[in-house]
């Protein structure tokens, strides 16, 4: 008897607990049984469109910044999100998808984890006759390719254009006069590295420098580590290593196998997709002398024209595709500026105003575009007030 | 004529609900020795608890040699010279033969705070030889010795306080024959010295052989004092229960009576390191004994014939089909049963019904094309619970709710769903009152009368004489002699060929 | 009483929690779009928990369920190529040969059900990755079968033919007879490993059908497939109220109540649009609620 009283009142107390801190929340949902202190904008559900935000999570750098700018912008657009956190298989992020379209969002944004998802979701979302727009990752697969773009709820795509960056960073190591590198190279089977593969490539091809040796990247350190001891073993004369990522450990993998080496510091030199942690000192120390990221304006502005549309802003009567090129960084101050300022939640780059501008019925994929065009170090600077 | 050393009376004793004791009187003479039976939860042991100070009686006043006594410890008890021997261990571990037989009194041997080892050693060696355990060695740890040494170690630790009453609560179920002789002996060498024995036991034959009088409790109150010429056991089993036995305990018949068919052969049985060279025939019909000490190998001997332990070498074959006996799914898809000595765990499945026990081995049996119906479970599980007399509220009981005796009979209605023909028993009547013994009697008798096989083992040599058309001995792990029923065998006969 | 009381949490909350939503979601919760969902959503690990039930019931764990759920679309998937039908008939003789592999490496190596279990997990990913990295496993066809009879049909097969087979047969009564008591169960002449390695085997068939399902959701098969399967399947029983150490309470209704409880609270908490920080705090208090009193302390003094 007592168990069962204790449980109700545990349960009652979940409810009321779930109530006040879903109302804190620039998305939450006030269930209609308990509407803390005179809510006087009213049916708070029935005017305010809903975006469901499908995210794969809060606590790192790019997603914590993302979580925090995207409730900003719903907070200054007066539109709620509503947030399913952690998704990383397509069946997870249907499920939710499926769920934040019951719960009555009239749109939904995601970063498709496998390419499957887009088909999936798209599917979903237009039997709900609900708007979806992804970033962060492009469509190689033809038959989805296809099958997605006659969707005519797809709103935005916007994917990195990492070919030009790649080949920007070649360049900046043969401007220093190198001609012998090695390459860390990518999965072909995801579309992210196809391109990073072939802007390396190209530009070496582009800039007259020759590859020596490669070997295809991975998640397991210990890959990372014997292969750069194997390049360094079998290709003295190599003088830089270029590698297409150097997130989940890949690079600091790289810099403490250089360093271990007993090569003389600095002495070969390193060109990393990604940033990751020691960067600056690696910069600093002379072996890292370029590298590139920021991909988080892509997620904005995908979810900020899906916001438009939703409010009935037809950008343009096919899906609106547009890529980014992430951030170059080709010293320590610029990546200083970048530790900084950069995939930072407390740092809004993009003010109020600017995000008020991209709403409205005058805006065309053109701005969407500048926005993208204009992210660099020095629109970093201006945003937030140094020389 | 005997003077009266402790006298209780009108003893209560309540636990919470349960009435232990009710209203029971109960005088200890000098130089004598009573005995004190009854089934489990008669009172007996509780009552002796209170007069070994244990703990005190809810009512009831006691008197020693003349005053009142109300002891507050075990150990208050003990200083006034009344020792309590039991079935668990008394002695403690972590201390030496000599600390443990000086518990409590080291200050006899300490200057200043240190005990005088070499004093205390000496002490010790001697109370040890004077109980004939020369070949104890005072100094050394007492987990060093066996349980049944260490027995001997603290009831010469008893005897070297000189008590005046010496309480023996079923000391010797746990000891083997040379032990339990030693405590025979004690007993006469302490009588003589006048001192009052108080000895509860199952064991009825040890009773009669050992008690001036007999007392005899059931659910608590006393029933009825037995004299000297009068006791045997079969009176004493009529009062500890209450009604006829109706006749017999035991079986009726004094010959050997089984068919000629054989119906299972063990061949040249070995088993590293527990026997060997095990050769028997079971023949239809046939109680077939096997007796021996605990640890001669037997209980393996059973196990290994009904195929769960396998044999380094010989055969167990049945007649009929020539089928050997190699994993235990084998014997029962041959309608062989085996009842181990370890009912709780190895025979009950605890948190389960008990329909769910009865129709455990039989499902082949129970099937209706591919699937096993719950109505037919509970048609056999019913049947055979009555057929067993099993006392429960209803079949989807839990068999761990049910009482020793009870459970025991769960497990012969298993085996009897299955049309068991040929039964392996070990020890089938260990703890279990006096009532359903009979009842298991009854029914192992009928079972030889309808053409089924038993090969049972038991520790019981009485049981033994008592039901089996023969008995083979078995010592150290071989095979010794054969006995035949008869009239005219006796324990001691058996003994001889076991140890 | 207490035991009474015991059986009832598992669906007691099931039933509160479904009562709550649906009192206040503005009727969002008993849509029939969202009842939908939530059927769909469950399908994989509910299916996976029919088989798992039985190795449970026996008292081991099945660890190797995401490895073994990878590995089996993996094979199934370069073999088949494409082919539905032959699909789903790869999938469950892999998923069989995962329960297998498992049973066998427990019984004749002598190793801990649940450690075998991880190997073939840790094996059937790492097979799974390397196949997925050298060359792209979408499965576009499969997506066609994402629909709701689908799975109600798939539901409801796997179910009542566990359902059955646990309460009807040796198959499933033995298993929990050998959790109560494998002393007692090998002296009754039951042939342990035979019926261990037969709740494998069932549990197999079911991760191959689950392997299937979670294809025709995801329209490939990637590196993640079948991520976290074991740990969903074991806190979904938990939630349903099964013993830890199987034996003779184990219900299949833990299946049901159980994974439902599961989604629905994913659910509900998604149609709330509670604050997202607050949702595994939420769901992890209403786990160590559940499972807490739902766990039978009594169990563990029977058997000394």
């Amino acid at each position: 008897m007592k168990k069962l009283v204790s449980m109700f009142l545990i349960v009652a107390m979940l409810c009321t607990f779930a109530a006040c801190g879903s109302s804190d929340d620039a998305g939450g949902t006030s269930p209609s049984s308990s509407n803390p202190a005179g809510d006087t904008t009213t049916d708070s559900g029935a005017d305010k469109y809903k975006i469901g935000m499908i995210w794969y999570g809060n606590t790192d750098a790019m997603g914590g910044t993302f979580y925090a700018w995207a409730n900003r912008a719903a907070e200054v657009l007066d539109v709620e999100l509503v947030w399913a956190l952690g998704s990383y298989t397509t069946a997870d992020e249907l499920a939710d998808c499926e769920n934040l379209i019951n719960a009555g969002c009239d749109a939904i944004y995601f970063i498709p984890m496998d390419t499957a998802a887009n088909l999936q979701l798209g599917n979903a979302c237009q039997e709900a006759g609900v708007f979806w727009a992804i970033s962060n990752r492009d469509i190689i697969d033809k038959e989805i390719y296809e099958a997605v773009y006659s969707n005519p709820y797809f709103v935005t795509h916007i994917y990195d254009n990492s070919y030009d960056v790649c080949k920007d960073m070649v360049k900046v190591l043969a401007d220093e006069g190198y001609t012998k590198v090695c390459m860390i190279s990518g999965d072909p089977t995801d579309a992210m590295m196809v391109d990073r593969n072939a802007g390396f490539t190209d530009g070496c091809k582009e800039y007259g420098i020759e590859i020596l040796g490669t070997f295809q990247s991975s998640t397991d350190s210990a890959v990372i580590v014997d292969g750069v001891s194997n390049f360094l073993t079998l290709y003295p004369e190599m003088e830089a290593i270029l590698a297409v990522s150097g997130t989940a450990g890949v690079g600091e993998a790289i810099i403490s196998t250089l360093e271990g080496s007993g090569k003389e510091q600095g002495s070969i030199k390193v060109a990393a997709f990604d940033t990751f942690s020691g960067n600056e000192k690696a910069f600093e120390d002379g072996w890292l002398v370029t590298s590139c990221g920021g991909y988080t304006s892509e997620c904005l502005v995908s979810f900020l024209s899906l916001i438009n549309r939703v409010k009935g802003n037809e950008v343009s009567d096919s899906v609106t595709t547009l890529t980014l090129a992430p951030l170059l960084i080709t010293s320590a101050e610029e990546m200083e500026i970048f530790s900084q300022y950069v995939d930072n939640p407390e740092v809004f780059l993009y003010s109020d105003e600017v995000i008020k501008s991209l709403v409205g019925s005058d805006v065309t994929a053109n701005d969407y575009q500048a926005i993208l065009d204009d992210w660099s170090i020095e629109f970093v600077k201006k945003a937030v007030g140094i020389e | 004529m005997e003077e009266v050393v402790l006298r209780a009376k009108n003893m209560f004793k309540d636990f919470g609900a349960t009435k232990a004791v009710v209203d029971v009187t109960i005088e200890v003479c000098k130089g004598c020795v009573l005995g004190l039976v009854g089934e489990n939860g008669s009172g007996k042991s509780t009552l002796s608890s209170m007069i070994a100070g244990v703990y005190p009686p809810t009512k009831g006043e006691m008197t020693y040699l003349g005053k009142e006594y109300k002891p507050k410890s075990v150990l208050d008890a003990r200083k006034s010279g009344i020792q309590y021997l039991t079935q668990e261990q008394g002695t403690i571990d972590g201390m030496t033969v000599a600390e443990n037989i000086f518990l409590g009194e080291e200050a006899q041997f300490s200057k200043f705070g240190n005990v005088n080892m070499r004093k205390l050693n000496q002490h010790a060696r001697e109370i040890l030889n004077n109980n004939g355990l020369d070949y104890v060695d005072p100094s050394k740890p007492i987990e060093y010795y066996s349980f049944e040494d260490r027995k001997m170690i603290e009831t010469a630790r008893s005897l070297s306080q000189q008590p005046n009453i010496l309480i023996i609560d079923e000391t010797t179920t746990a000891l083997s024959q040379k032990g339990r002789d030693r405590i025979y002996e004690i007993i006469a060498e302490q009588k003589e010295k006048g001192t009052a024995v108080v000895i509860i036991s199952h064991a009825l034959d040890e009773i009669e052989m050992l008690c001036d009088e007999v007392m005899v409790l059931r659910d608590g109150a006393y029933i009825d004092t037995i004299r000297r010429d009068e006791i045997n056991p079969q009176i004493m089993r009529q009062k500890m229960i209450g009604r006829e036995l109706g006749g017999l305990y035991y079986r009726g018949d004094v010959e050997s009576t089984y068919e000629e068919e054989v119906v299972l052969s063990v061949e040249n049985l070995s088993v590293d390191g527990l026997f060997s060279g095990i050769s028997f025939d079971l023949h239809k019909g046939e109680i077939l004994g096997i007796g021996g000490l605990s640890e001669c190998g037997m209980h393996e001997l059973l196990k290994t014939v009904f195929g769960a332990i396998k044999p380094t070498s010989g055969t167990v074959r049945i007649i009929e089909g020539g089928i050997h006996l190699t994993s235990t799914a084998v014997s029962v898809k041959n309608k062989v049963a085996y009842i181990p000595k370890d009912r709780d765990k190895e025979s009950l499945f605890q948190a389960t019904s008990i329909k769910d026990n009865i129709v455990a081995v039989s499902l082949d049996n129970l099937k209706t094309g591919m699937f096993i119906l719950p109505k037919a479970e509970k048609k056999m599980a019913n049947e055979e619970a009555a057929r067993m007399e099993v006392k429960m509220q209803s079949v989807e009981q839990l068999a761990s709710d049910l009482s020793g005796g009870n459970k025991q009979k769960v497990v012969l209605a298993k085996w009897l769903a299955n049309n068991t023909k040929i039964f392996i028993m070990d020890c089938p009547t260990r703890g279990i009152d006096v009532g359903v013994k009979a009842k298991i009697y009854k029914l192992m008798d009928d079972l030889k009368h309808q053409g089924i096989s038993i090969l049972m083992v038991s520790e019981e040599m009485i049981e033994l004489i008592g039901m089996a058309d023969r008995i083979i001995t078995i010592k150290g792990g071989k095979q010794t002699r054969e006995f035949i029923r008869s009239a005219n065998l006796t324990e001691a006969d058996i003994i001889e060929a076991i140890v | 009483m207490r035991k009474q009381f015991r059986k009832i949490v598992p669906l007691a909350g099931l039933v509160i929690l479904i009562a709550v939503f649906s009192l206040t979601t503005d009727g969002k919760f008993t849509s029939a779009n969202n009842i939908r969902s939530i059927i769909m959503q469950s399908a994989i690990v509910l299916v996976a928990a029919v088989g798992t039930v039985f190795v449970m019931a026996h008292n081991n764990l099945d660890f190797s369920l995401g490895g073994a759920c990878a590995f089996s679309s993996v094979a199934a998937y370069l073999i088949s190529g494409g082919n539905m039908y032959l699909f789903f008939i790869l999938c469950i003789v892999f998923g069989v040969l995962c329960g297998l592999l498992t049973s066998l490496i427990h019984i004749k190596g002598r190793v801990p059900a649940f450690m075998s279990g991880m190997c073939i997990m840790f094996a059937g990913r790492g097979i799974a990755q390397t196949a997925v990295a050298s060359r792209s496993m979408l499965l576009v066809s499969a997506t066609k079968l994402n629909n709701l009879w689908v799975f109600i049909a798939i539901i409801a097969v796997v179910f009542t033919i566990g359902f059955i087979l646990f309460n009807y047969t040796k198959i499933g009564k033995y298993q929990k007879l050998i959790g109560t008591n494998p002393k007692a169960a090998e002296l009754s002449g039951i042939s342990i490993s035979k019926y261990k390695m037969l709740a494998f085997i069932i549990s197999g068939v079911t991760v191959g059908i689950a392997a299937w399902l979670t294809i025709i959701r995801s329209g490939s098969v990637s590196a993640n497939t079948g991520l976290n399967l074991e740990i969903d399947v074991l806190l979904a029983l938990s939630l349903g109220g099964i013993p830890m150490s199987g034996g003779s309470a184990t219900k299949m209704r833990s299946v049901f109540i159980g994974t439902l409880i599961y989604f629905i609270l994913n659910n509900g908490l998604t149609l709330w649009g509670l604050n997202a920080n607050y949702v595994d705090i939420v769901k992890a208090a209403f786990f160590l609620f559940t499972v807490t009193i739902s766990i039978d302390r009594s169990q563990k003094t029977l058997i000394e």
